[in-house]
């Protein structure tokens, strides 16, 4: 991974915290959501993150770009190769919430059932701030990364004026 | 014909330091929301100072960063840790390749040194 | 900077040859007093660059030398060679111009 693989992986994250917070904006513009196209209540959806490292440690991908003899990085001039960014974030999956819905009582309601109980989505307004909170600063996070990154990468490129 | 000297060097492997340490730092802060992901380091000065006495590998040891207070998910990346970090190797970047510039310029000043 | 030690050295060598006498030292400087204005130049230059490297390194090093310093002392080097060069121009050139002169 060399210099310009760094982006890449500040890239991988920008990318998954956006998710993130798209999926939080869906909880809570669907948080009264009572019916949906599969029938039953909205159910609440969180992301899943994992971390790519390849096949192996930080260490063994470094390693592995530098070359065993310590030849020049000349693995990707431009880039880094095919695969997703070593040791960048990837969402591997959005899923449902299990737990059960709310159930409030309400005989009036189109959606009620035949005991007189509506069911409605779990989502607790409070908890879903957090998350965006969480995900807006670990998205500036990870944008100050990447200017800092341009920024090495413009004063490695001074040294040829 | 030697044009280079032992500081230029020295500023080199200062400089393959601290994108070391860049990639690194981004990485951490790239996984602060994954479940279960543990903030990796390494010990800049002394790697430095080994590489600079050409004592061990010269590879850079890459370990988990202990003394980081788990969150309820597994992971310990501290935000502040990672900011920190990124401006230090940030300046410590630029000032390595200032001084490298400045290495090189006065080489070249005396190569290009014209007597009238 | 590419070690200025091996100048001084043949410096001394050759105001030691001018002047005629194996030790050459501050017999040098009395009877021939550019040559050795022009040593002490070039020792002092190569003296504070030394004291840059050092600097340099120490402050790469992370042992306690603070940015400022390395980079007064930096400085300090380069001035010096600038100023020693360009008394070497002007010498050279003093040198040239008399030897053109015709009679």
């Amino acid at each position: 991974m060399n210099l310009f693989g760094v982006m890449d992986v500040s890239a991988s994250a920008l990318k998954a915290e956006r998710v993130r917070a798209e999926v939080v904006a869906s909880n809570m513009a669907n948080a009264e959501t009572t019916r949906t196209e599969d029938g039953g209540p909205y159910q609440r959806k969180h992301v899943v993150f994992q971390a790519e490292g390849g096949s192996g440690s930080f260490q063994q991908s470094l390693m592995s770009q530098i070359g065993g003899s310590g030849t020049a990085r000349s693995s990707g001039l431009l880039g880094s190769s095919p695969d997703e960014a070593a040791g960048g974030v990837a969402v591997t999956g959005v899923i449902a919430d299990q737990s059960a819905p709310l159930r409030r009582f309400d005989p009036q309601h189109p959606d009620a059932g035949a005991d007189g109980y509506v069911e409605y989505p779990d989502i607790n307004p409070l908890t879903e701030m957090v998350d965006l909170m969480g995900a807006t600063r670990a998205y500036g996070m990870n944008a100050s990364a990447v200017q800092a990154e341009k920024g090495m990468l413009s004063a490695s490129l001074d040294l040829l004026k | 014909m030697q044009t280079t000297t032992s500081l230029s060097d020295a500023l080199g492997r200062y400089l393959d330091l601290a994108s070391d340490q860049l990639k690194l730092t981004a990485t951490n802060m790239a996984n602060i929301d994954t479940p279960g992901y543990k903030t990796q380091g390494f010990d800049f000065e002394q790697t430095f100072r080994d590489q600079q006495a050409g004592i061990g590998t010269g590879e850079v040891q890459v370990t988990e960063v202990d003394g980081l207070v788990a969150r309820p998910d597994g992971n310990n990346v501290s935000m502040d840790r990672e900011g920190l970090k990124l401006a230090k190797t940030q300046l410590q970047f630029r000032m390595g390749v200032e001084l490298l510039k400045h290495e090189f310029s006065s080489v070249m000043s005396a190569i290009h040194a014209e007597a009238k | 900077m590419v070690g200025i030690d091996p100048i001084a050295g043949a410096l001394q060598g050759s105001t030691a040859v001018f002047s005629g006498l194996p030790d050459a030292g501050t017999q040098a400087t009395a009877s021939m007093p550019f040559a050795g204005i022009l040593q002490s130049m070039v020792q002092q230059t190569s003296a504070l660059d030394k004291k840059a490297s050092q600097a340099v390194t120490g402050l790469l090093n992370g042992s306690g030398v603070e940015v400022h310093d390395a980079m007064i002392a930096t400085q300090k080097a380069d001035m010096a060679f600038e100023l020693a060069l360009q008394v070497r121009n002007k010498a050279v050139g003093a040198y040239q111009q008399m030897m053109s002169m015709q009679f």
